[in-house]
């Protein structure tokens, strides 16, 4: 079209079809017959493509050469939209089957189905991993001072004789944050039931935060002596000279050292305990150091603690757990004893407390600080003595 | 191969058994495809089949096979065509489907179709009497247009056609009251340009007026030239150049005409084009005595003549 000659008779061609007294366009319409024309029939049949080959090159010719025909034609086949809107609203339901018919078609299900599978299978998964992000969350929130949680649950009486410095605390926690979080997504829903057999269960089981002493743990022979590090059981200490960490042992050792302990004898049970507590539990030097109390408070932990552990393994019946359940309650990482009509903190260890009432504004304003001190107030009804960072608070 | 048309273009005449095995099984699955087939039954709709069978297929192509009017039959409109025989037949649930389902087509193309509001109104009161055949005829029949649908197209786009047919000859009607009836005519073209208007013309260009009357002379031979080798292309390149250049049509709504899309019409018309430039210079020489250089310098002189002149005369830019 671009091409000269094509322009040429482009321009001879517009020229003489749009002029009024010469043109091309008047076509031959003096020898069309007016009884020739096509009828509406026909003219629809064209305008529709709806006709054999024969049939549509015959009226081509005619429409070649009729104005009017090939008029009404056009306008027909120019309005064919128009009229397929029409159809469309009026079979609007049909379209609607047949839209909802072809999400059934063989491609549909051969392709999309599987796709979807696929979706689901991905989005289930993605799911699962986001729920269990929803309990380290709450632990990293909850989070209690781990080497002490553990030191609570292994030696229940015995208390370190100095409080942990900050700066050491946050240590052992950074130290021990990936562990205490597998506890504490252990032990999440066990801790809201306040069940203890539960926790026993769990708590037993469950590693305590051994990398993490493993780790702060600077005596080469504490290493040495663990026989299998790898299956950690043993609560942590909190170093206080320095060197001391609470070491997991097996069970196999612990229970050993639970028995020894009873056949010993008096005047020989403190040493033995001692080395005991160095070679299978690793205990914290902070024993020595927590006064005359300490020896009898060992034994009495070593007894709890090889108590828990058979009902962990043994999986005791529920009147002896009922029974426990009175004594003790691990709540939010932290371990209770009932002592009369209190639950004491088994951290307590004769600090000064701080009195605070329920529903008073020194309440909401310590629960608002500390959101672990509201769970634990909530789990444990009446007074309660809790050791939170350090300080002791009764809460009544 | 069988030779249908004397049988089918007179249906109660049929005496081929073959034959009437084929409109009867063709009319049975037309019957079948309708959602809706109004109780017909197969003697009712044959008729109709065997007559769009002759109208559409053997007055064209008189052997065609069994096998093409099977398809021919087997593409028809089952459900308007039911719909329509119903309708002749007095089927007052068809005739109020009739109207609930085309009112709407019929009130737009009439509207389409006329000037006012008014207008358009009458023409559809026009068309649905029409339709109902208030008109008797000769044999005491009523007149009614629903004989004349075939079920080939669509009922929709065939009250469209009965719509748009009766307004343009009711306005050709009209027309020829007020001018004398259209002659033009291809012939035409051959008409002298009269005097006067190559005077004014050469007045109004500052040109000389001996070259403005050869420049139209020119201009005339083209002009013949051309209407002859328009003439001779084949009825659907005619078609294009008409729909295009004398309908202004643009390329994709002729292309729609023809049932080829834009681009193929585009080439289609650059052939007719190449076509029409040989077969124009072969005219000019052979029959007006021009030289082939005198061709050439006229195609371009008068092109260029009157791509000056056209720009006045027409909107239309570019192919």
């Amino acid at each position: 079209m671009s091409r000269e000659p094509n322009k040429e008779i482009d321009v001879l061609l517009r020229k003489f079809s749009g002029k009024p007294n010469g043109n091309l366009a008047a076509d031959t319409n003096s020898a069309v017959d007016a009884d020739n024309h096509l009828d509406a029939d026909e003219l629809n049949a064209y305008a529709e493509h709806a006709l054999p080959a024969a049939t549509r090159a015959r009226y081509t010719a005619h429409l070649a050469e009729c104005t009017r025909c090939r008029k009404i034609v056009a306008q027909l086949s120019l309005s064919s939209p128009a009229i397929a809107t029409l159809g469309r609203e009026e079979i609007a339901p049909s379209g609607l089957k047949t839209f909802l018919a072809s999400l059934f078609s063989p491609m549909v299900i051969r392709y999309a189905v599987p796709a979807m599978a696929l979706v689901i299978v991905v989005a289930l998964a993605w799911i699962m991993v986001w729920r269990r992000s929803i309990p380290e969350q709450l632990a990293s929130n909850v989070r209690q001072k781990p080497a002490a949680t553990g030191l609570n649950r292994e030696e229940p009486s015995t208390a370190p004789a100095s409080e942990p410095t900050v700066e050491g605390f946050t240590k052992s926690e950074n130290n021990q944050r990936g562990n205490f979080t597998k506890q504490e997504n252990n032990k999440a829903g066990e801790i809201k039931q306040g069940s203890v057999a539960e926790e026993q269960a769990a708590a037993a089981p469950s590693p305590a935060p051994v990398s993490t002493t493993t780790e702060v743990a600077k005596s080469a022979d504490d290493l040495a002596k663990r026989p299998q590090p790898s299956e950690p059981k043993a609560a942590p200490a909190v170093s206080t000279g320095g060197a001391a960490t609470a070491k997991p042992g097996s069970d196999a050792e612990r229970n050993e050292a639970a028995r020894q302990k009873k056949d010993e004898s008096a005047a020989t049970r403190d040493q033995k305990a001692k080395e005991e507590d160095r070679g299978v539990f690793n205990a914290a030097p902070q024993t020595t150091v927590s006064g005359p109390a300490k020896s009898q408070g060992l034994d009495k932990q070593s007894e709890r603690s090889a108590k828990l552990r058979a009902i962990s393994r043994e999986a005791p019946p529920k009147d002896e757990t009922s029974e426990k359940e009175r004594e003790l309650r691990t709540v939010g990482g932290h371990r209770f004893e009932k002592r009369g009509q209190v639950w004491v903190d088994v951290l307590y260890q004769s600090q000064s407390l701080v009195n605070v009432s329920r529903g008073s504004e020194q309440y909401r304003a310590l629960i608002g600080d500390e959101p672990g001190i509201r769970t634990i107030a909530e789990q444990l009804s009446g007074e309660l003595i809790v050791v939170w960072k350090g300080r002791a608070y009764r809460i009544r | 191969m069988i030779g249908l048309r004397a049988v089918v273009s007179s249906p109660v005449d049929a005496k081929s058994g073959e034959i009437q095995k084929l409109l009867n099984e063709a009319a049975k699955r037309l019957l079948s495809r309708a959602a809706d087939n109004h109780s017909l039954t197969v003697e009712s709709i044959l008729p109709r089949v065997a007559a769009a069978v002759e109208k559409y297929v053997l007055r064209h192509d008189p052997k065609a096979s069994a096998q093409q009017i099977s398809k021919f039959i087997d593409e028809m409109q089952a459900d308007d065509l039911c719909l329509i025989v119903a309708c002749e037949f007095g089927d007052e649930k068809a005739w109020n489907e009739l109207v609930e389902r085309f009112s709407a087509t019929v009130r737009s193309a009439a509207r389409s179709a006329s000037s006012n509001e008014d207008a358009a109104e009458d023409l559809a009161q026009s068309i649905w009497a029409e339709l109902y055949g208030l008109r008797t005829r000769k044999d005491g029949k009523t007149a009614s247009k629903l004989a004349y649908y075939s079920g080939r197209g669509s009922l929709a786009g065939w009250l469209r056609a009965v719509v748009a047919q009766l307004a343009v000859d009711s306005y050709r009607k009209q027309a020829r009251l007020v001018q004398a009836d259209e002659d033009g005519d291809l012939d035409r073209l051959a008409r002298e340009t009269p005097m006067t208007e190559l005077q004014t013309a050469a007045a109004s260009t500052g040109q000389n007026p001996e070259q403005v009357v050869s420049n139209r002379f020119a201009e005339r031979d083209m002009q013949n030239a051309l209407h002859t080798a328009v003439k001779e292309l084949t009825p659907e390149d005619r078609l294009l150049v008409k729909l295009y250049y004398f309908d202004n049509l643009r390329l994709h709504e002729a292309g729609k005409v023809l049932g080829v899309h834009e681009a193929t019409a585009s080439r289609r018309l650059t052939k007719v084009h190449t076509q029409l430039r040989r077969r124009v210079g072969e005219i000019l020489i052979s029959e007006r005595g021009w030289t082939k250089a005198e061709t050439e310098r006229s195609f371009s002189e008068v092109a260029q003549y009157l791509d000056t002149d056209l720009e006045s005369v027409l909107g239309k830019t570019g192919i």
